[in-house]
């Protein structure tokens, strides 16, 4: 979100621009010329970041995705939209796609729900509290590889814990990261996991922003815990969550480290979500144009599924 | 929602995704025509030296480099760890355009073909013809393998081979011979059963191999089989794979027959995964590279006894194990005196006393011949006599295309779409031979895309 300023400042800046040109309009004087370059000045630094590592490297997305590579990299021949035809028609691509959809689906609401739970109780005023609040929101501390390492080890089906546990009570634990219809589940947990101490952290600040009066009005004219979770905190907490699931979707469409150490887009491609797949396909087997395709394709999900997200969620968000 | 809004909403998700994929420039100047023996200039001072050797290999590696700073004053050689070696590759790939590339590079032995065609190494054999260095102390076999069309394109550096590891142990427990490891998949079959016992968080399964496809290419050579078309694409460029043939079916049926009866664990592509389940006794069998030879003996607290690699049913006389492991690059956008440099170090690393001690630091064999007569090699082979199995198992080899391996450009992908077969057989999605056909027909999609990609 910290993108959002400076984007906005932007379009101010180049509405100002335009609004010099319509006819009718007095001439450039000299003080507004001098006010557009100072304006470019705060600007610059900017602009030049967001030019270098954001809209020419998309630019080059998009130009790479019409082309054939050779395995060095460099564009050979022309393709036009071949590469997307070819993605379209793939059904390799099209269970990633599938896959991408199932690891959002299953960390996304579930990962913001258990936030949410242990935010409330974090959220209480006892003796200690900050201990459990920080031991609660201590994985955002931790590297999505370090990790998905450690769940790496706790998957393993041989030496990990959680087989162990299980077998321990006389049950079988699953192939966690090798039976196909459990690896996207296990790289969800690992994502929730990871995710939750963002996601607490989001939360619990949105808790503590709520007016203590609201609830005491509340206890007055006799509203209980449920009730007044349900109209009283969910509306006022809205925005964090609305923030979370916006935030949390892009995170999760993007995850790539967990992914990489856990499973490799296995067992038989159930995990080869959508940026994994772009990476095989760029970094091993070196086909650019194809992996560029794939990346404008995630470009237009992420933003599709985000203007979705403000047009229709976000009416049921309750700003104060 | 208003323009603004939508426009920093489409400037976020481009930050978010164009991390994706970066761009890649084109360029990159040739130094000198291919083929041109150079004329010998003074080395340079420094140079770097890209690797993907880890953990006590990766110490080797150090000592080494160590080893050959120490010994002269002219060179200083930069060790870089640049993870695993398809890592370091696509490292390689994206450093080569903006001039990043180091004077030496590891390259893994499926990287053959794409570097080659890369156009941007010098071959050694330009360096070999010039000095007149006398390779007839290599092993034939890692020479055979390295050489394309009869040229030396890099040095061998890490040769290594699967062999079978087997809990002495276990075996002396269950009544078999801990000094005679099955030789074929029946046998293995048989003593995987034997070895098979408990249940839930102590069961101990008889074998456990990854689903790693190096494993499947050594079967496949050992079954007296090709890889690809064309003498495995050495005659001339490979147009096709060919594996998917009943030496393929068979290897894949052995594998899931003993995954489905309970005696064989399958610890999935993780190769990490099944050297831990057998260093905890987890499992008791499996094989693997060499290269894991120092890191069991150091680990594991029963005996660890090694076999030659088992041999599908009635396989030829012909067949036999493939070399592994990775070469040294000499790279041609650095300039003539780091190649020299680099050359000076493969040197260094291709002499005896350097290679008996990297086969004792590592269980990767010698390159050379002559380095199981230094008093450092005999003293450890006589200690560890396991160290010995790799080099029998090479030197038993007969050669030839099956048993020289394959040189295809596409060899890291048409490795994971292998995988991605024995899964789904393993898994019972597919029947073996269903598998290995879908696997084989994209990958000769690949091929041939990739052979009109480098314009042969």
């Amino acid at each position: 979100m910290q993108t959002a300023p400076p984007v906005a400042t932007l379009s101010a800046a180049s509405a100002a621009a335009a609004s010099a040109v319509i006819p009718g309009r007095q001439p450039w004087t000299r003080r507004d010329l001098r006010s557009l370059g100072e304006a470019l000045l705060y600007l610059g630094p900017s602009l030049v970041l967001f030019s270098a590592f954001v809209f020419v490297p998309l630019a080059r997305t998009l130009y790479l995705s019409f082309f054939y590579t050779n395995p060095i990299g460099n564009p050979t021949t022309f393709g036009g939209v071949e590469q997307y035809v070819a993605l379209a028609t793939s059904p390799e691509f099209l269970t990633g796609l599938r896959a991408t959809f199932l690891f959002v689906l299953y960390s996304v609401p579930l990962g913001i729900a258990i936030a949410l739970v242990l935010a409330v109780l974090g959220n209480q005023r006892l003796r200690g509290i900050n201990l459990f609040r920080t031991l609660m929101s201590s994985t955002i501390a931790v590297s999505a590889s370090v990790g998905a390492l450690m769940w790496l080890l706790l998957f393993n089906p041989s030496l990990g814990l959680l087989n162990y546990l299980i077998g321990s009570i006389g049950l079988t634990g699953p192939n966690w990261l090798t039976d196909p219809n459990m690896a996207i589940l296990s790289l969800s947990i690992t994502t929730i996991w990871l995710m939750l101490g963002f996601n607490i952290i989001v939360l619990l600040a949105g808790l503590q922003g709520i007016p203590e009066e609201l609830y005491e009005s509340a206890r007055i004219d006799g509203a209980m815990g449920v009730n007044t979770f349900r109209h009283i905190t969910i509306p006022l907490l809205s925005p964090s969550l609305f923030f979370l699931l916006v935030v949390d979707a892009i995170t999760v469409f993007q995850a790539f480290t967990q992914v990489r150490l856990l499973t490799q887009g296995g067992p038989v491609d159930t995990t080869r979500v959508l940026v994994y797949s772009i990476y095989l396909d760029a970094f091993v087997n070196f086909q650019f144009g194809y992996a560029s395709a794939q990346s404008m394709v995630l470009f237009f999900i992420i933003l599709l599924l985000t203007i979705i997200q403000f047009r229709f969620v976000e009416r049921r968000v309750h700003y104060q | 929602m208003g323009i603004r809004r939508l426009v920093s909403l489409i400037a976020m998700t481009a930050l978010a995704v164009s991390g994706c994929v970066s761009a890649s420039n084109s360029g990159s100047s040739a130094a000198q025509p291919a083929g041109q023996v150079p004329a010998k200039v003074e080395p340079a001072a420094k140079i770097q030296f890209w690797h993907a050797m880890s953990g006590v290999n990766g110490d080797a590696v150090n000592k080494m480099v160590d080893g050959f700073n120490k010994s002269q004053s002219k060179i200083q050689v930069e060790p870089i760890f640049q993870g695993t070696y398809d890592d370091a590759l696509a490292k390689l790939k994206t450093a080569l355009p903006s001039g990043g590339a180091p004077a030496l590079m590891q390259v893994y032995d499926i990287g053959q073909r794409f570097m080659i065609d890369s156009g941007e190494i010098v071959a050694v054999q330009d360096y070999i013809d010039r000095d007149k260095y006398d390779v007839s102390d290599l092993e034939p076999a890692v020479l055979n393998y390295y050489k394309v069309q009869d040229k030396l394109y890099s040095m061998p550096f890490n040769a290594s081979s699967a062999i079978l590891y087997y809990n002495k142990d276990a075996f002396k427990e269950v009544g078999l011979d801990p000094n005679k490891p099955p030789k074929t998949f029946d046998e293995v079959t048989d003593a995987a059963k034997k070895l098979t016992k408990g249940t839930g968080n102590d069961k101990r399964y008889g074998f456990g191999p990854s689903i790693y496809g190096w494993l499947f290419e050594q079967w496949i050579a050992v079954s007296g089989g090709l890889f690809a078309d064309n003498g495995n694409g050495r005659d001339a460029r490979a147009t096709k794979v060919v594996f998917d043939d009943a030496r393929g079916k068979a290897i894949l049926d052995f594998w899931k027959a003993g995954v489905d009866g309970g005696y064989f664990f399958n610890p999935g592509i993780d190769n990490d995964g099944a050297a831990n389940a057998f260093n905890a006794g987890k499992t008791a069998m499996y094989v693997e590279s060499t290269a894991r030879l120092r890191g069991h003996i150091n680990a594991a607290k029963f005996e660890v006894g090694t076999g030659l690699y088992p041999r599908p049913n009635n396989a030829p006389a012909d067949g036999g194990n493939i070399i592994g492991g990775a070469s040294l690059y000499m790279l041609k956008s650095r300039p003539q005196a780091e190649q020299e440099a680099a050359w000076e170090f493969i040197k260094y690393v291709a002499s005896a006393p350097v290679q008996a001690q990297w086969q004792v630091d590592t269980g990767y064999y010698s390159i050379r011949k002559s380095a199981e007569n230094e008093p450092v090699a005999k003293e450890w082979v006589a200690k560890y006599p396991q160290f010995k199995t790799a080099v029998d198992q090479i030197r038993q080899a007969p050669q030839n295309r099956m048993t020289n391996g394959a040189v295809i450009g596409v060899f890291p992908q048409a490795r994971a779409r292998v995988q991605k077969a024995i899964e789904s057989t393993l898994l019972g999605q597919e029947d073996s031979a269903k598998a290995l056909s879908s696997a084989a027909e994209e990958l000769t999609k690949a091929i041939d895309g990739y052979n009109k990609s480098t314009g042969k």
